[in-house]
């Protein structure tokens, strides 16, 4: 946590540094295009982050359960996604498990846990990284960005 | 052919005579065959016997001398008796021929028909008394062959005639096949005595069963006879008395029979009800025990030495949802038993083949037996050991076993809940800490110094949240340690010398009075930890080492990768200079809310830190380890297995990447 905290700071001084050399937040806008996929049965979350990553520029679409994210992400293939495991009908695995039947090569995933065994349910996946609950943006900001090659 | 009538043959050239021979000859028992001719009569002894011939002797053609010279000539007819019919008789010579020719008498013509019928009658008396004897003398050479034939072939009894004094007259097949001598070397040259050399007591017998054999007609018993060669043999024998036609003792017959096989059958029957005896004992004891193991609640099986169940209770039985104890080909209870996470047991894996064939006792085992009725695993706990006899032989295991799936389930509500709890609790505290650091984003982006003013304001409710989080986690744990369940420990490459300088780096700033220093080498002590328990693990330590020398002082840690047992192991040894732990209390300061007697009431703190910290580094295979004296301050060390690193230093691990599936 104490390491997180730490880095988070760094995260926002990196973000100062960049708006004080005069970077506009609207240029960050222009990285329409790629749709992510919020998906959390927690509608605090949904927002939080929707409003975290559109701040980031991106497009953000969000599902509040797992029969919901599939059909979304089955729908219309998504960028990433930022998966919850706790989630009511179908849980963050099973949802993970099915986009593989749907797509070869399934849109990559960053999962989210709040039992602290984030780590372990992603390998089991395969996703592309994780987060403990509570999370810090500036990580998931920097995740999501390494994720979709733009640093 | 009617076989009682006897046949006459008439030989005549004159009708008239022929008709009155008949008519003198004629009876009820008597057929009378004419022949005209000699040749005529000839013909019909081709093909019948006759009692008598009355031959004229002058015919024309064959004569009657010729004709009784053929007669006399032929095998089957040469005894035949011929009375010769003539007119006269006419000198010496003629009557000499006729009884040359095997003429029984003459009849001169005119006959007398008293005399004739008389001559007659007495042949046909003769032939009739001929034809009896012959067949009697037949008959008898019939029985004879058959009697010799059935003497020869009972080889199963010795068959021997014997002279009063006991000597052998006869010795069949079945003597020689039972006592060995051939009848060469007994008949005429040995007597009784030979079958029992030595032996008073057959000899006792013998001469007893002679004696009422004689008196009696028939004697039998069972005595010891020797074979040729040595072996005794059991027999039963039977001594009847022989006589002649006029009731006279001529001799004994004796019949004995081997019963060596039938004493063998009769011992083996006896064997046989014994067995059975001991047999519905045994029953009756197993029966008893069925009663008394189906009484308990807990399942019970035991298989013999070669894993065969032979017992069942009913609790298992139910468990199961078969009869165990059913003849089947399942050795060792192997009846699909399943780990805990469902892949089956290997046979040399199973308790009971462990049991009978290792001798080990299995304590506590958890495992999922099969329910053969619902075809669903059934979780048991199960505790067996061998069976052994009165010398510690091993022949046999005993299994039992309790289902006990409400156990499992109360176990998964409590996992439900915790899952529940930490996502209730957290997710709110994911929106706060969210926001808190959007907005302080968003601040920083405002100019002046009121944004920074609210920026600061948002970064402390931020760090308000981290420490709740903390606290929950911990809280969390406790929780879990409470209910008795383990700790899921989220594993991921982490250094341990890193920990340690952050940890300081965080408390150093909390005390003037302390000097926190850390000696570790340069390189990273990577293990495979959960990293953010282990941190309060090192955290915990610190603050409690600050907390318990309240002076202050030197506050030192060593990190260093070490070897324990050929295994990699490292090593984390937090040293202060406090107040130190009274020796009693040693033992006692991991145990839950304990505090040691000389800080109880005089520092701050639940007693719940240590209790903890030693779950967390117990649950990593590792040992939190104490070493103090009161007043010369302590040293706890935290021992953890490591692993070889799984990245190298290039491919140090970031914030949340997944850099080994095998991390979990």
């Amino acid at each position: 946590m104490v390491r997180n905290r730490e880095r988070g700071q760094a995260g926002y001084a990196e973000q100062t540094a960049q708006v004080l050399a005069g970077g506009d937040p609207s240029e960050l806008n222009a990285r329409t295009g790629a749709v992510i996929l919020v998906v959390d049965d927690d509608h605090e979350i949904r927002d939080v982050v929707r409003w975290l990553l559109e701040d980031e520029g991106w497009t953000v679409e969000t599902a509040s359960d797992g029969r919901d994210a599939l059909e979304r992400a089955t729908r219309a293939r998504p960028a990433l996604i930022v998966l919850d495991m706790g989630l009511p009908i179908m849980n963050g695995e099973e949802v993970a498990m099915r986009l593989q039947d749907v797509y070869v090569d399934p849109p990559p995933i960053i999962v989210v846990s709040a039992d602290g065994r984030a780590g372990e349910k992603a390998a089991r996946i395969g996703a592309a990284s994780y987060l403990h609950k509570p999370f810090d943006v500036d990580v998931l900001a920097r995740l999501v960005r390494r994720t979709l090659g733009d640093p | 052919m009617n076989t009682d009538a006897v046949s006459i043959l008439l030989v005549d050239d004159e009708p008239k005579n022929l008709l009155a021979l008949s008519a003198v000859l004629d009876g009820p028992d008597r057929r009378l065959v004419s022949a005209p001719s000699g040749e005529e009569a000839l013909r019909h002894l081709l093909h019948e016997d006759f009692a008598v011939i009355l031959l004229d002797v002058h015919m024309p053609g064959i004569d009657g001398f010729d004709t009784a010279e053929l007669i006399r000539g032929r095998e089957k007819t040469k005894d035949t008796p011929i009375i010769f019919l003539t007119a006269e008789i006419r000198g010496q010579g003629f009557v000499s021929r006729g009884y040359s020719l095997g003429a029984v008498d003459y009849i001169v013509k005119p006959f007398d028909p008293e005399a004739l019928r008389a001559k007659v009658g007495v042949f046909v008396d003769l032939f009739r008394k001929t034809g009896e004897v012959k067949r009697q003398a037949a008959e008898l050479s019939d029985m004879t062959t058959f009697l010799n034939g059935v003497l020869e072939s009972a080889t199963e009894y010795a068959i021997t005639a014997l002279d009063p004094e006991g000597r052998f007259l006869t010795w069949n097949e079945g003597a020689r096949r039972i006592y060995g001598y051939s009848a060469e070397e007994m008949v005429g040259r040995r007597d009784l005595a030979a079958l029992h050399p030595g032996n008073g007591e057959t000899a006792k017998k013998v001469g007893e069963l002679l004696r009422t054999a004689a008196r009696q007609g028939k004697a039998e018993g069972v005595m010891e006879h020797v074979r040729k060669g040595g072996r005794r043999l059991p027999v039963s024998a039977t001594i009847s008395r022989r006589e002649d036609a006029d009731g006279l003792s001529i001799g004994f017959v004796m019949v004995a029979r081997d019963i060596t096989a039938q004493q063998r059958a009769q011992a083996q029957r006896l064997q046989l009800i014994e067995e059975q005896a001991a047999r519905s004992e045994a029953e009756a004891a197993r029966d008893r025990l069925q009663q008394v193991i189906d009484v308990l609640p807990e399942g019970i099986i035991l298989v013999d030495a070669h894993g065969q169940v032979f017992l069942s209770n009913a609790a298992a039985d139910e468990i199961a949802g078969r009869d165990l104890a059913a003849p089947s080909d399942v050795l060792f209870g192997d009846f699909g038993l399943l780990h805990l996470d469902e892949t089956p047991y290997q046979p040399s894996e199973l308790p009971l083949a462990r049991i009978v064939q290792q001798g080990e006792v299995v304590r506590g085992e958890q495992l999922l037996l099969p329910n053969a009725t619902t075809g669903l695993p059934v979780p048991v706990l199960v505790n067996g050991a061998p069976l052994r006899d009165q010398h510690g032989g091993l022949h046999g295991g005993v299994a039992v076993f309790q289902d006990i799936s409400p156990i499992k389930e109360l176990e998964r509500q409590k996992d439900a809940f915790l899952a529940a709890a930490s996502h209730d609790l957290k997710n709110p505290l994911t929106a706060i800490k969210a926001r808190a650091q959007i907005l302080q984003r968003q601040a920083l982006r405002m100019k002046g110094a009121e944004g920074r003013r609210v920026a600061d304001g948002l970064r402390a409710i931020d760090q308000t949240a981290t420490r709740l989080t903390a606290m929950i986690n911990e809280l969390l744990d406790v929780a879990r340690l409470q209910m008795g369940r383990p700790l899921l420990l989220d594993r991921q490459p982490t250094d341990l010398a890193e920990i340690s300088r952050q940890v300081i780096a965080e408390l150093q700033p909390s005390t003037d009075r302390h000097d926190i220093e850390i000696k570790a080498p340069t390189e990273r002590i990577l293990g495979l930890w959960d990293r953010a328990r282990l941190e309060r693990v090192v955290s915990n330590l610190v603050s409690n080492a600050i907390k318990f020398s309240p002076e202050g002082g030197r506050i030192t840690l060593i990190v260093r990768g070490d070897d324990h047992a050929g295994e990699p192991w490292v090593s984390l040894e937090v040293h202060d200079e406090g107040v130190g732990i009274p020796a009693e209390d040693v033992p006692r300061i991991f145990e839950r809310f304990y505090r040691g007697s000389n800080v109880a009431g005089a520092i701050e703190g639940t007693g719940l830190g240590l209790t903890g910290s030693r779950h967390i580094v117990e649950q990593h295979g590792g040992q939190l380890l104490v070493e103090s004296q009161q007043g010369q301050g302590s040293v706890f060390t935290v021992l953890l297995p490591s692993r070889a690193p799984l990245v190298a230093e290039q491919d140090a691990p970031r914030d949340g990447q997944v850099v080994a599936a095998g991390a979990s």
